[in-house]
């Protein structure tokens, strides 16, 4: 299997690989450019098979159970998310394409219509499956196409961090800005704080496991919490399958309907 | 409070998920502390799926006061597995109980039970190469773009036997059926599919709430039927019920079988469909006995020459499933906060119906086109809304000046529907459909459901169907509030 650049598994999982050491500091730039270069496992393809925990601020708890298939081919990297669990959503499935130049397109499947649709532009900022992720942080445009600043270094508990500020140039971002926390050794992001438009915070992801797949980091579990309504999401990841063998045809809108 | 409790609970509990000794536990003493999540396994790849549903649903304008009763179970058992992304396959049965009665001046009469077990959807679904997909076995397959109409879905069978009542996921019947999928390149995808056993729609003839000749029929079709009733002697009327009923259950044979072939050109922000069917009118077009008319104008040739049919055995009334060539193009695009999806049609000659000088159906071969559009909207997965505009037109006149059946004079219908699914409030869902035509007579439906989830597992919900136009004088709340026809409770079970 030939290497490429590398890919993204699943987005939602904010995973990053291992990397480069700098000595004196690099640029805004390079910063943002490491953490999108290690936003993957950095296979061809892969499959995942994880679970979304979502906790109310009342403590009522719902927990749906997910795979998930990438894949990268030339200017294109395709994501399939197919949900399993519980019943009431198992076999919605969708299909995630992130093409060079920004350009993305979502589809979704509904089992009950057997039909498949495009999601448009402003259900792009609706929560997906009910968690605290939106449909555009899914394909995290709001992040490679943005202008980058470096905040002063923090750490997160005992990992010095660099923190690098992130403001989305698309109109249509649901995001004035995305702090960043990102562990200066690897890059491994372990806590980004979401800023609405309204300059507020609206919620902060935070990374609580990281497992060395095929030796890389990723993170395997991690922990986002909306600030208004205090619900919760813990996205926790039970099984890695790195350089899976996924077929092109599992990445057409017309195979999300195998369930 | 309990947010605080539940807090303190986390910060003694062990790390959540499955983790591995090796794993890295990040140390952030901001996070808010959750429960911990139960350590356990991935859940297992091959799924058993079970539904039940329970439906009793009343007429309530049924003509001379006479309403039906009828009460629905369906229950559904798959099982579905994808070992990997290159195999995937399913296994269901479905079972479907119908129990019915219907009131006459104050008397239950006509009361009957029916019961039948069916294959569902089973399938095979394999990569054959990287690009080239095969999926054999009993499967739906809905092309096009459109809910209420689609010129695409030339091969989709649906069961019509609940009306517009129906639940979506009852609504389309599995059909045997071969079909490739092959992606040449990142921007389209060419598939073929072949059903070899032809399957029509399902209806009910006669006897339940939205059958062909029941209450909420077509004003055309009622009329018909209860000309039907008045002209023949009970015999020969009970025989043309028997071969109406009989309709439904053509003999299926793999040369009767279906074709169709759809491209989709991924073009950017949009996606663009091209169809193509050579496939079978999903509904029968009527022949009837040669005598039949006659006999109903009152002509006693006719009439004797009808008894003498009936005596011999003849069919009184037979059923086609021609077979046409249907064209689409569709094209579905994200436009700001909507999806957009268009659709052209055409067929250079199918068979429609019209009604003859003694109120009769008929059916003749006709071009048709069709165009519609429609707009989506969806926040947060809790409101949904969706509007579909859509007209039919044929420029074949009907044979002997009639006109066609729902076409009309005009030789065109037009449609507007409006489907919208809202969760207001936890556990509480809405669905509800306006819809309008512009058929001769026009009409005006509107059904609303609520549901209450009660448990993940249990949702009850009631409905109904109003009805304006045909019944009524005018398109108001009084006359929709007249038209009430409808009215159901059901509980849903899936564990």
């Amino acid at each position: 299997m030939t290497r490429r650049r590398l890919p993204r598994l699943l987005p939602l999982a904010f995973a990053l690989l291992g990397g480069l050491a700098w000595a004196d500091g690099p640029s805004a730039d390079e910063v943002a450019r490491q953490m999108l270069a290690r936003d993957a496992f950095g296979w061809e393809s892969g499959t995942l098979r994880a679970r979304l925990v979502l906790t109310t601020a009342d403590g009522k708890r719902d927990e749906r159970a997910f795979e998930g298939a990438s894949k990268r081919a030339p200017g294109v990297v395709r994501t399939v998310v197919r949900f399993r669990a519980p019943e009431r959503v198992a076999g919605t499935a969708f299909l995630l394409v992130e093409r060079d130049g920004g350009q993305g397109e979502q589809h979704v499947y509904l089992p009950a219509y057997h039909t498949t649709r495009r999601i448009a532009g402003r259900e792009r900022e609706g929560s997906f499956m009910g968690s605290d992720f939106t449909y555009a942080d899914l394909d995290r445009r709001d992040l490679r196409d943005a202008r980058y600043a470096l905040l002063p270094d923090e750490k997160v508990g005992e990992a010095a961090c660099f923190v690098l500020e992130t403001s989305p140039k698309a109109e249509g971002s649901p995001y004035a800005r995305v702090v960043s926390f990102l562990r200066k050794a690897d890059f491994v992001p372990l806590r980004v704080q979401f800023f609405a438009k309204d300059g507020k915070l609206a919620k902060t992801t935070s990374t609580r496991r990281v497992r060395m797949v095929d030796g890389k980091p990723v993170v395997v579990e991690s922990h986002t919490e909306n600030a208004t309504t205090h619900h919760v999401t813990d996205l926790i990841v039970d099984e890695i399958e790195p350089h899976a063998d996924v077929p092109d045809s599992a990445f057409e809108p017309a195979a999300l309907e195998r369930g | 409070m309990r947010r605080a409790a539940a807090s303190l609970a986390a910060l003694f509990a062990a790390a959540p998920g499955p983790a591995r000794a090796d794993d890295e536990i990040i140390d952030d003493p901001t996070v808010a502390a959750t429960p911990a999540t139960p350590p356990r396994p991935p859940p297992p790849r091959r799924i058993w799926h079970a539904e039940l549903m329970a439906r009793a649903t009343t007429q309530l304008a049924w003509e001379a006061g006479k309403d039906v009763l009828e009460g629905r179970t369906r229950a559904r058992l798959w099982v579905a597995d994808a070992p990997d992304e290159r195999l995937a396959y399913t296994i269901g049965v479905r079972f479907d109980a119908l129990s019915r009665t219907a009131r006459a001046d104050g008397h239950f009469v006509d009361g009957a039970h029916t019961f039948e077990a069916r294959p569902w959807e089973a399938w095979v679904d394999v990569a054959l190469a990287d690009r080239l997909r095969l999926r054999v076995g009993n499967q739906m397959i809905a092309w096009g773009k459109l809910d209420v109409a689609s010129a695409a879905d030339v091969l989709g069978a649906l069961d019509l036997r609940e009306g517009p009542a129906v639940e979506p996921e009852a609504l389309r019947i599995p059909t045997p059926s071969l079909r490739a999928t092959y992606a040449p390149g990142e921007r389209f995808v060419f598939e073929v599919a072949y059903t070899p056993f032809f399957t029509p729609h399902r209806f009910d003839v006669a006897g339940t709430n939205w059958a062909l000749v029941g209450p909420s029929a077509p004003a055309a079709a009622r009329a018909t039927v209860t000309r039907l009733r008045g002209s023949l002697d009970a015999t020969s009327f009970a025989r043309v019920q028997g071969d109406l009923l009989a309709l439904g259950a053509p003999s299926a044979r793999p040369d009767a079988g279906e074709v169709g072939a759809h491209a989709t050109w991924h073009a950017g922000p949009a996606d663009v469909d091209l169809t193509y069917g050579w496939v079978r009118s999903k509904v029968p077009a009527l022949e009837l006995d040669p005598a039949l008319p006659g006999a109903l104008a009152g002509d006693l040739a006719s009439l004797a020459a009808l008894q003498r049919d009936v005596a011999a055995g003849a069919p009184l009334v037979a059923a086609r499933y021609d077979r046409y060539h249907q064209l689409a193009l569709d094209t579905e695009l994200a436009a700001g906060p909507v999806t957009l999806a268009f659709e052209v049609g055409y067929t250079p000659s199918r068979p429609l119906a019209w009604l003859d000088a003694t109120g009769l159906p008929r059916a003749s071969a006709a071009a048709l086109a069709q165009a519609g559009a429609r707009v989506a909207w969806v926040r947060d997965e809790r409101l949904a809304l969706s509007l579909e505009v859509g007209a039919f037109g044929t420029p074949t006149r009907a044979p002997a000046g009639a006109s066609w059946l729902l076409l009309g004079d005009a030789r065109a219908l037009g449609y507007a529907a409006l489907l919208a699914h809202a969760e207001p409030f936890e556990a509480h869902e809405v669905d509800a459909s306006i819809t309008a035509t512009t058929s001769e007579p026009w009409s005006l439906a509107v059904l609303p459901r609520w549901t209450y989830r009660a448990t993940e597992s249990v949702g009850v919900g009631v409905g109904a169907a109003l009805f304006a136009g045909p019944r009524s004088e005018a398109p108001t709340v009084a006359s929709l509030a007249r038209g009430l026809d409808v009215v159901y409770a059901q509980v849903v079970y899936r564990p």
